[in-house]
């Protein structure tokens, strides 16, 4: 229990906040109207931005035909995108070639892709329906919309668009925050090309917020769990030390010495600390991930020294625990308890 | 016999004193459950205390039993002062010089025989199977060795009890009513252990309510109100085996 809450407490807010950071565009420039934006329109874009541009890629958006059904593409410069979208996980490689593509999470399961294999694809125009064979060179997952495209190279897309590239966004990762960010889009703004550039709420910039909201939330829980395992442990103890009393004073009688009696207690509640602590740690690993998949959508990464750190942990809390019905012990006296006709 | 209410002992005619009690009052309260109590106990003795319900037996066994201590006066054991020594010195002494056997046996419920024999050795120095073996065959246990407590009958119970008194080699047996839970047939083979143990030598101090049983010890002392009121001595009562049990002398 309190391991499966530690691991969260530890692991999902620092998965969250790369997470968070990991949605890295923070400007994004869009088409005025319709129509897409055209390669001249992206460099006015990227003259407008300038140096602040860290990481820049362009989208295109269409649809083509897998078997008569029509699947979303998206067109993209794939190493730009994934230097923007670091969040981007590859089973796989990205692809190299012109004939070669990635296909999101969703749509590889939908339609059983695996890697290496053929997919054929045909552009919604082309009547006659030849279709162009694409090698899956890797399975892309998200936890986003790219997990229900068909992601390629703009190159690979221009063989199905006639070579036409018409970019739906181009995505920033600009090095500016606040107000620099905003005056860089007023400058993409300026220039009056067709297209609007706004400023993306980084999600990072509320990413302490929430993940330390969430982290302090974690550990009240904890501490308030720590507290009602002390005291249950406490209770149960007490119970064990009184439903033993006779037992305890006959030791006693027999010359044991207080701290002999209670070095056994001791010895078992460490032990039952132990034993508690690796169910714990085994339950708790389970839970955490369940919750982390269900909860955050995020795999998660076992951080081994949880599992020490935890035992060690449920040792000294069932010590703690224990302190104060051990004590007891040392005032049960032979004579109160072996007495009586 | 002799009959003497200022409970002077006879050390000198049953040897070197083990116990030496002077003055001894154990007070709750307003109440005291022993009231100046002076007394002698010579190694080898077989003491009885008898006396009615509440007279203060049990006090005085618990102090000559280092599980309890006076309010006032002095107790001697082999020379050193019990009264005044603290806790974990009266454990010490509990561990090595003295055997307990109870009314109730107070058995571990969830250990073997053997183990809870062992029980007392391991807090007396270190547990030895086949030692604790040895003396459950002693009291015709050995063949119920595995049994737990409740698979056993109150007088096996009792002999397993008799096993651990003696596990350790005490200086003296103190027993509190050791056949007030047991028939007459299981309190004859305990009885013929304690003739057993004190013909060894050990010093044997037996408080009971059963005359026939007081009447085995080479002297009674008959508690009431917290204090000695008389004193039977009974010196034929002397360390020889297979003796028959004598009918009641004193009173
Ligand atoms: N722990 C105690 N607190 C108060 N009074 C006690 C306590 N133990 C014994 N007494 C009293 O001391 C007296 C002697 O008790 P005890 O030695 O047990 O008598 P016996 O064993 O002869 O029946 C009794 O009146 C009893 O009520
Ligand atoms: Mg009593």
């Amino acid at each position: 229990m309190l391991s499966g809450l530690s691991l969260i407490a530890f692991t999902v807010p620092a998965q969250m906040s790369e997470e968070l950071r990991a949605y890295g565009a923070n400007l994004v420039v869009l088409p005025d109207g319709s129509q897409g934006l055209t390669d001249e329109q992206l460099s006015i874009a990227d003259d407008a931005v300038g140096a602040a541009a860290l990481n820049r890629a362009p989208y295109q958006y269409t649809n083509l035909l897998y078997n008569q059904q029509a699947l979303p593409v998206m067109g993209t410069l794939l190493d730009d995108a994934l230097a923007v979208r670091s969040y981007w996980e590859i089973d796989g490689a990205l692809p190299t070639g012109a004939d070669q593509i990635l296909v999101g999470e969703n749509v590889a399961e939908l339609y059983r892709f695996d890697v290496g294999e053929t997919v054929g694809l045909t552009a919604p125009t082309t009547a006659e329906g030849a279709a162009r064979q694409l090698t899956v060179t890797g399975i892309l997952r998200t936890g986003g919309a790219e997990d229900d495209l068909v992601v390629m190279s703009l190159d690979t897309l221009k063989e199905f668009t006639g070579g036409v590239t018409e970019y739906n966004i181009i995505e920033y990762s600009a090095n500016a925050d606040g107000t620099t960010l905003t005056a860089l889009a007023d400058a993409v703004n300026a220039r009056d090309a067709g297209m609007e550039a706004e400023v993306v709420r980084r999600i990072s910039q509320t990413e302490s917020g929430i993940a330390q909201t969430l982290q302090t939330l974690i550990w009240i829980v904890s501490v308030v769990i720590c507290l009602l395992t002390m005291i249950s442990i406490s209770a149960t103890l007490n119970a064990i030390v009184s439903e033993r009393a006779r037992e305890i004073g006959l030791k006693k009688a027999l010359g044991a010495l207080s701290r002999d009696v209670m070095g056994e207690f001791m010895g078992e509640s460490i032990l039952l600390g132990l034993i508690g602590g690796l169910a714990g740690v085994a339950a708790g690993i389970w839970i955490a991930n369940f919750i982390s998949v269900r909860a955050f959508a995020v795999q998660l990464d076992v951080n081994w020294w949880v599992v020490p750190i935890t035992l060690v942990f449920s040792v000294i809390l069932s010590l703690a625990g224990s302190l104060a019905p051990v004590r007891r012990i040392s005032r049960i006296r032979p004579v109160d308890v072996l007495g009586g006709e | 016999m002799t009959q003497n209410s200022t409970a002077a002992a006879h050390p000198d005619l049953l040897g070197e004193p083990i116990y030496s009690v002077r003055d001894v009052s154990r007070r709750y309260g307003e109440l005291a459950a022993l009231d100046r109590v002076s007394l002698t106990i010579a190694r080898g003795e077989w003491l009885s205390i008898v006396g009615p319900s509440g007279s203060g037996k049990s006090t005085l066994m618990n102090i000559l039993g280092c599980m309890d201590s006076p309010t006032d006066g002095i107790v001697l054991l082999e020379g050193e002062r019990l009264d005044k020594m603290g806790e974990p010195e009266l454990a010490k002494v509990r561990r090595q010089k003295i055997g307990l056997i109870f009314q109730q046996f107070h058995l571990v419920q969830h250990l073997t025989a053997c183990e809870n024999v062992m029980l007392a050795q391991y807090y007396h120095s270190l547990p030895d199977e086949k030692e604790a073996l040895e003396a459950l065959e002693r009291v015709g246990m050995a063949e119920r060795a595995t049994h737990l407590p409740r698979e056993l009958s109150g007088g096996e119970q009792q002999r397993v009890c008799v096993a651990r008194a003696l596990i350790n080699h005490p200086d003296v047996i103190l027993a509190d009513e050791p056949t007030g839970n047991l028939d007459e047939v299981n309190e004859r083979v305990v009885i013929d252990f304690f003739h057993q143990l004190h013909d060894d030598g050990t010093t044997l101090i037996v408080v009971t309510h059963d005359s026939e049983v007081a009447a085995q010890g080479q002297r009674q002392i008959i508690l009431e109100h917290g204090r000695i009121v008389r004193e039977t001595t009974d010196l034929s009562n002397t360390p020889t085996k297979g003796k028959p049990v004598r009918g009641v002398e004193a009173r």
